[in-house]
């Protein structure tokens, strides 16, 4: 049995990543690829259905090429996950570290503040931190990187309370290696499967919070091609222009999945190799 | 699974057969008006207040000295008729007679004054007041005779006595501290019966009005419903019968169906792109211009509002006061590239503001940012929200370019008085416009004002703080058995005396 769900696993897997790796060449080479410019309108040719000419996937309520905002969005969505996932890796490394380290006072405190970020729930404190700094982008970015690092600080303080206690940890301390040494040659590189697995879960939720976000008019302002505010508009024409919804509502949904998917696939490929 | 407890069950059956069955046999269906209210009221005072919504409701709890007709000329209510003295100082109104209250007390004219040393009460804070600043005193000569005494001539009276917030209450409750903001007791066609908060505000006919005859409904039924889907919806199936919500897709799917029909008319609502004049380079009149020849009024309006007609200028069309300037500055792009390039300014990024909470603005931003792009402007987006845009744009004056829609006014002193020195969001006065707006208030007579207003909104026009684009097309969806509906656009409140119910 094993063997098979491997090999059936291994397929998905290489699915998935020729998903994602596709979706980020099509956002670095978005201008070449478009076919037309996101942003220019074209008021005669609104609403026109997929399969228009001009229009491979139509057009919205200003005439604009559903298709080559969708190409853009892409370049939002992932800048977005790319970028507030960093940004969550790097504060949750510095905290966990930090905690796990030092132990004593000083963890009880950032895990304390920790676990009082992680208490709001996401989106509300999204809404909070973007309603505060202003609407847009960098805003949503910084907040979902604030807002997730608590993820990556719990991991990296049990990996790091772990590791310490590992024989050869204990002995390049014993033999005087330097902390900094320890932290890159022992500590980081064990911890690195784990931090993986939750980067991929992470990209996903950041890419579900911006398209809220952006739905809900606090994200990425118009015109700029945004998933999450191509459904703002969309959810006007239901009846009427269904597509509107159908392409940038799937674009959302086959990304999370592929995030989704990779971070479980991976989680379960490392628990078999231990 | 598991079962349902049977006393849960047998609550459902009894519940499901009271829905069904009672009220239905109680009384008849045809004779409860429904109408969807898009939002709870914040009060039924009605000198307490500024929100449409508690004037929707109270045009049918209470009567005003006077009232706007169907063509938007002030016609007697419950004044008979009225006279002004030569030096247009002093308003005498008859009052009707035979009038009562709901609550039995018979309309004199100590009832009117009552009601307006209430508005003018400090201790009220009425947003109303400052409309009354002219008033000096209110005498009453006898039972039926009201004289309004002025300190200066004031014009715009009557269009303030006509406007919802000069309804006219009973002295008698006034004196007793009776809670209008909760249970509003006035003359009007329909008694107050219950206000469920959220839900629905109840309305019971009053049989004794003074219009004989009417009204026709036994009940009213305010619907409180802020969804617009739920709101087509209610109408489609048949549960409301008014629904004054309708989004521009709903349009044809109301159309096509037999059993309901849209009533269009044009809104009073103004939409502009408002330019800050303090700003340079929009400082400068050519640039000004520019934009205003860059912008296709027409496509902002079909694409953006849902419909409408071009205007030029800051009065709604079917005003008497309106003056047709919509052909000032036509749609002309290389016109707009010509005077962009005389002007020759050192181009920087324009601000456009919008309230991120009324889409069809935010859209119409979308629209007009592209259009000036056209043109050589580079315009930037910035969303705000309404707070926001009221604080920091219309107060503060912090943007150069920002979209709006201004509401309609009985008297064009409503519309222009803002004009009187720059302290307006866009900065714009005239010395000749600002002496005209304050003679328009001391003369009477209609003509004499109209030549005045007419001489201001061409100046507006031309000197371009705002590229007025037009005025949308309103809808609301009604049961075609509904009979005898009309909206005031004006007021935005809805006259429900002569409603039927076939």
């Amino acid at each position: 049995m094993k063997p098979r769900i491997a090999t059936a696993a291994r397929v998905v897997l290489w699915c998935t990543l020729l998903y994602i790796g596709t979706l980020a060449l099509v956002a670095i080479a978005a201008p070449l690829i478009a076919p037309a410019d996101p942003l220019v309108q074209n008021i005669p040719a609104r609403f026109s259905s997929p399969g228009t000419a001009g229009y491979p996937l139509g057009a919205d309520d200003f005439g604009r090429d559903v298709l080559s905002r969708i190409i853009f969005g892409a370049r939002a969505a992932l800048l977005v996950g790319l970028v507030s996932v960093g940004i969550a890796l790097l504060l949750g490394l510095v905290t966990g570290l930090a905690a796990g380290l030092l132990e004593g006072p000083v963890d009880s405190a950032l895990m304390l503040l920790m676990d009082a970020v992680l208490s709001f729930p996401t989106v509300l404190l999204a809404i909070t931190v973007v309603s505060v700094f202003g609407y847009g982008l960098p805003q949503v970015m910084a907040a979902i990187g604030v807002i997730f690092s608590p993820l990556f600080a719990r991991i990296v303080r049990a990996e790091t309370l772990t590791l310490k206690q590992e024989p050869y940890v204990m002995s390049a301390h014993a033999l005087g290696t330097p902390l900094r040494r320890i932290v890159s040659v022992h500590l980081l590189p064990n911890m690195l499967p784990k931090i993986v697995v939750q980067c991929t879960v992470t990209f996903a939720l950041a890419i579900v919070i911006e398209a809220s976000l952006s739905f809900l008019g606090l994200g990425a302002q118009p015109p700029q091609p945004s998933w999450g505010l191509m459904l703002r508009s969309a959810r006007n024409y239901l009846l009427d222009a269904p597509w509107l919804a159908f392409y940038p509502g799937l674009a959302i949904g086959l990304t999370v999945f592929s995030f989704n998917l990779l971070g479980d696939l991976l989680n379960e490929l490392l628990q078999i190799r231990r | 699974m598991r079962r349902l407890p049977f006393s849960i069950l047998a609550a459902l059956i009894a519940a499901s057969i009271y829905a069904g069955g009672a009220p239905e046999a109680a009384r008849p269906q045809g004779d409860t008006l429904r109408f969807a209210l898009s939002g709870n009221p914040d009060t039924l005072d009605p000198q307490a207040t500024q929100g449409t919504l508690t004037f929707q409701v109270l045009r049918s709890v209470y009567d005003t000295l006077v009232e706007p007709d169907h063509d938007g000329r002030i016609v007697p209510a419950l004044a008979e008729s009225w006279q002004v003295s030569t030096d247009n100082l002093s308003w005498t109104f008859q009052l009707r007679r035979g009038v009562s209250f709901h609550n039995g007390d018979r309309l004199t004219a100590a009832d009117v004054a009552a009601t307006f040393a209430r508005l003018l009460d400090p201790g009220l804070g009425s947003p109303h007041a400052k409309e009354f600043a002219s008033l000096r005193e209110i005498r009453t000569p006898d039972e039926y005779t009201v004289v309004f005494e002025l300190d200066h001539p004031y014009s715009p009276l009557l269009s303030s006595l006509a406007t919802g917030w000069s309804a006219i209450l009973p002295r008698s409750l006034i004196a007793a501290q009776h809670d209008f903001a909760a249970h509003p007791v006035g003359t009007g066609p329909f008694r107050f019966e219950q206000w469920i908060r959220d839900n629905r505000i109840a309305l019971l006919r009053n049989p004794d009005y003074w219009i004989p005859a009417v009204p026709i409904v036994e009940r009213v039924h305010f619907n409180i419903i802020t969804e617009v889907a739920v709101q087509v919806q209610g109408v489609l199936t048949g549960d409301l019968h008014i629904i004054d919500m309708v989004g521009p897709t709903d349009i044809a799917r109301i159309e096509r169906d037999p059993r309901t029909r849209l009533d269009t008319g044009l809104s009073s609502l103004v939409m502009v792109l408002a330019i800050n004049t303090r700003r340079d380079p929009l400082s400068d009149l050519r640039l000004r211009r520019a934009i205003n020849h860059a912008v296709d009024k027409q496509s902002i309006l079909d694409v953006a509002y849902a419909g409408g007609k071009v205007i030029g200028t800051f009065m709604d069309y079917g005003d008497p006061y309106y003056v047709d300037l919509a052909d000032l500055y036509p749609y002309n792009p290389q016109r707009a590239r010509r005077l962009v390039a005389e002007a020759g300014a050192a181009m920087r990024t324009l601000d456009l503001v919008l309230p991120q909470n009324y889409e069809p603005h935010v859209r119409a931003g979308e629209m007009y940012q592209q259009m000036l792009a056209e043109v050589g402007f580079d315009v930037r987006i910035r969303l705000v929200d309404w707070s926001t845009w009221l604080a920091d744009v219309y107060a503060g004056g912090n943007f150069d370019l920002t979209v709006i829609g201004h509401t309609g006014k009985l008297d064009p002193d409503g519309r222009l008085s803002m004009f009187e020195s720059d302290n307006n969001y866009v900065g714009w006065t005239d010395p000749h416009a600002a002496e005209m707006i304050r003679a328009a208030r001391r003369v009477a007579g209609f003509e004499e004002r109209r030549a005045l207003y007419r001489d201001v909104l061409q100046l507006l026009a031309e000197q371009v703080p705002f590229v007025f684009v037009g005025s949308n097309y309103r809808y609301i969806a009604m049961r075609e058995n509904v009979e005898g509906f009309h909206m005031d656009a004006k007021l935005d409140t809805y006259d429900l005396r002569r409603v039927r119910l076939r």
